[in-house]
């Protein structure tokens, strides 16, 4: 999901990609020993619960954080460009 | 359409940043290689390896929220992205002959930061123009292609010339890089800098990049945690071993490039939405095979979605 969340933050701002980068590493860094903590507290099932959760929670803030959007730019078809160098 | 004038980034532009961003990156997406050889080499205990990556991880993170923090900072410029390769550079010559925890340390933390500002200005060269969405998948699956390369390229250097010698090979390609300076995109930058208003609407753009912060931040700890306790879970399941286990764990990223061309392919129609909704269902079908079909085919099937939803 890192190219389309990249791209949804540039439409909003500069910067946004940079904070999207930052929040992608913190989550990469946190990931491993907050799963490792839940499969050895709940095992395989336990750890599988909390991902579907998880990402379930993940996919309803993308789509709160496109809501705060204009439509047009949330689903917007763009006329392909010849790129130029 | 967009009210706005944008400039768009050339295949030429796109190869470039690429380039750069995988040379630089090369060696933090390959630390695993190396956490074994400061043990075997350096002498140094587990723990303190583990505290290497740790500081260098760090370090990248810190470059990412300078980056975020200033947008001068990481404004593309070529002397500027000269500069950040030569420190590179210069962290892995001086690695190569570090030999107590504190310089490595110090180096390793050097490297870290420098690899994450390279990344930051990759980022905002992408970010203003008009094809953002395509270049980004493409930027983003060349990252992730340069875990592909590291981790056997490394293995193979240690085994040929040694700990110093892989450090100082990977500071000469870093500097080999250089080479490609002369076509790093800033024209772009330059054009629409001072014309690129944004598309949202300022009060609630606020409100929606704190969401999507969140959103990244969530779906990060559950495919980064799940990919590296994947080797742990896969010699749970019976008819799997380690051998077999570690060379298809390295072989699987490859199917990361499945959804990089996808993200390429449908980038232009900007489905943002559609794009943020399937990647984590893609992720959530991995996980749910990983604990439904405990066998090989469905840990060859779960990795293999897991791997192109993160590019995706």
């Amino acid at each position: 999901m890192t190219p389309a969340a990249l791209s949804a933050l540039s439409l909003m701002d500069a910067q946004g990609p940079q904070w999207g980068n930052l929040a992608s590493q913190l989550g990469y860094s946190v990931g491993p020993a907050l799963l490792a903590a839940l499969e050895v507290r709940f095992g395989i099932h336990g750890l599988v619960t909390a991902s579907v959760a998880g990402l379930l929670l993940s996919a309803a803030l993308s789509w709160a954080a496109l809501r705060h959007c204009s439509p047009h730019a949330r689903d917007e078809v763009l006329p392909e460009a010849s790129p130029q160098s | 359409m967009i009210g706005i004038e944008q400039d768009r980034l050339s295949a030429r532009d796109i190869a470039v940043l690429c380039a750069v961003a995988l040379v630089a990156n090369l060696f933090f997406a390959g630390q695993t290689s190396l956490l074994i050889a400061y043990q075997s080499v350096l002498h140094f205990s587990l723990t303190e390896s583990g505290w290497l990556a740790t500081i260098e991880g760090g370090a990248y993170a810190f470059g990412m929220l300078l980056a975020a923090l200033s947008a001068a900072l990481v404004r593309p410029n070529r002397l500027k992205v000269c500069g950040l390769l030569l420190l590179l550079a210069l962290a892995q010559a001086l690695s190569a002959g570090a030999t107590t925890l504190l310089t490595m340390g110090l180096c390793r933390s050097v490297s870290g930061m420098m690899a994450g500002l390279i990344l930051s200005v990759g980022t905002a060269a992408i970010s203003s123009t008009g094809n953002a969405g395509r270049a980004f998948a493409l930027y983003f699956g060349a990252l992730f292609l340069s875990g592909v390369v590291a981790l056997p390229l490394i293995t193979y250097l240690l085994l040929l010339v040694g700990l110093p010698g892989t450090y100082l090979m990977y500071a000469a390609l870093i500097l080999g890089s250089m080479a490609a300076l002369g076509w790093y995109p800033v024209h772009a930058i330059e054009k629409t800098r001072n014309v690129a208003a944004p598309v949202f609407h300022q009060p609630r753009a606020r409100s929606g990049r704190v969401l999507m912060f969140a959103a990244l931040f969530v779906n990060f700890v559950f495919n980064g945690g799940i990919w590296v306790l994947a080797e742990q879970l896969g010699l749970e399941i019976p008819g799997i071993n380690q051998v077999w286990l570690s060379d298809f764990l390295a072989g699987s990223m490859l199917f990361g490039l499945i959804g990089t061309a996808v993200a390429t392919a449908i980038a232009p129609r900007r489905l943002h939405l559609f794009s943020l909704v399937l990647g984590n269902a893609l992720l959530i079908v991995s996980m749910l095979m990983l604990s439904g079909w405990r066998s090989a085919s469905g840990f060859v099937l779960a990795m293999a979605l897991l791997n192109i939803s993160v590019t995706f």
